[in-house]
């Protein structure tokens, strides 16, 4: 993007604007700053998980509607926009292709009632990245395959080679580094 | 509901909210965490690291038919001034409390909000019933021991979550009630008993791989992709 010092000014804060013009006012400007930012996101997340790149586009597209249809019902007490977004994009993945683990999650209309605690992560991406690398590379590395890969505990371990309690432990190692980075109610 | 004691492990909840648990396992995560405020914020947290994940990608842009084309629908939407889509479905916690413990993730996929109701089936083991859920990934399946009974002595290949829903068990590793989550892998070897009072009910996952016994099993194995 040209304007990357506009860019980086643009957080959480700035998106949740975004989304109450949208809910308020239907403004089509603010939903395509989001669409424009999120857009490309989702559309990688998409990939690694392993959709088709034409899949990848047609979802990333559903999800960025499902925020201009639903934004009534976001509230930013309780997530940040990217938060929102992630649910709606891994859920739609799961309907798509993994339909079996869609029996598993309540529909997205049902989730913000459900959320009664402030979860909201207080950090933004940079600070995200710099934990990221600071953990070591088996925990980065199960961090990764779980969120950008989809893989389960067994197929982590089979395909790294540890064996099944490292991966578990691997990852609960990664939470409490998460903890200490961004507190005890952020992760 | 009693208060509950017992948790799916952190590891567990972080990939439910990664959308990385296999169906069965995922299921009765997603069941517990209709009763566990706890556990339902753990999950949100595991969901909002997703959400900067996400953002902290390499964005990789849309075609520009893409843009268009949502520009597009956005237009067409508002020349049918399509009224957002009203709350409508906000039936599920209310409703459930109401019924025994059946969470609705489960009364979905049964069409059945009574335990009672539904068509057990005897097994081998005494005192044992079940109803095996078809979820594809992994084996989940409804158990209902007897009250009193014990099961055989056992330990469990992979990832095994148990979620109580009626009644309750102990085993070594303590008293397990109503909304509890055991959360299992291979190490851990038990022998469940249900309470005397009635019989327990509980909703089983299993991510174990499909094992094979026998020589020609085995030399199958690789042809069959398991």
């Amino acid at each position: 993007m040209a304007d990357n010092a506009v860019e980086q000014e643009r957080n959480g804060e700035f998106w949740a604007g975004c989304m109450a013009r949208v809910a308020e006012n239907r403004d089509k400007d603010s939903f395509m700053l989001l669409f424009d930012h999120f857009s490309p996101r989702v559309n990688a997340y998409l990939l690694g998980q392993g959709a088709a790149s034409s899949i990848a586009e047609d979802l990333a597209q559903e999800a960025l509607l499902a925020l201009w249809n639903k934004a009534h019902l976001y509230n930013a007490e309780k997530a940040a926009v990217s938060t929102w977004l992630f649910r709606v994009a891994r859920n739609l993945w799961i309907d798509k292709l993994r339909k079996q683990r869609g029996i598993a999650y309540e529909s997205d209309e049902n989730l913000e009632e459900t959320v009664d605690a402030d979860v909201r992560l207080n950090v933004d991406g940079e600070r995200l990245k710099a934990v990221l690398d600071t953990l070591p590379v088996n925990q980065a590395q199960v961090v990764y395959k779980s969120y950008y890969e989809g893989k389960s505990h067994s197929e982590i371990a089979e395909e790294t080679g540890m064996p099944l309690g490292s991966v578990k432990s691997s990852l609960r190692l990664a939470i409490k580094a998460f903890r200490q980075y961004f507190g005890e109610n952020g992760l | 509901m009693s208060r509950i004691e017992h948790h799916p492990n952190e590891d567990t909840l972080l990939s439910y909210a990664a959308g990385s648990l296999p169906a069965a396992l995922a299921l009765v995560v997603g069941c517990h965490i209709q009763f566990c405020p706890h556990c339902r914020s753990q999950v949100r947290a595991g969901e909002s690291l997703g959400g900067e994940l996400m953002s902290a990608l390499t964005p990789k842009a849309l075609s520009n038919r893409a843009r268009e084309n949502v520009l597009e629908r956005l237009a067409l939407q508002e020349s049918q001034s399509a009224a957002p889509e009203a709350v409508g479905s906000l039936k599920t916690a209310e409703a459930n409390s109401a019924q025994d413990t059946m969470p609705s993730l489960l009364r979905n996929m049964l069409k059945e909000a009574d335990f009672d109701a539904l068509p057990w089936k005897k097994t081998i083991a005494p005192g044992l019933k079940q109803i095996v859920l078809d979820c594809g990934e992994g084996q989940a399946r409804l158990l209902r021991i007897a009250a009193g009974q014990k099961m055989p002595v056992h330990s469990h290949r992979g990832s095994e979550l148990t979620l109580i829903l009626r009644g309750g068990y102990s085993d070594k590793l303590g008293q397990f009630n109503a909304g509890d989550v055991a959360d299992l892998d291979g190490s851990v070897e038990h022998q469940p008993v249900a309470d005397d009072d009635m019989d327990c009910i509980c909703l089983a996952g299993m991510d174990a791989p499909l094992a094979f016994k026998g020589w020609l099993a085995k030399l199958i194995q690789p042809f069959v992709g398991m």
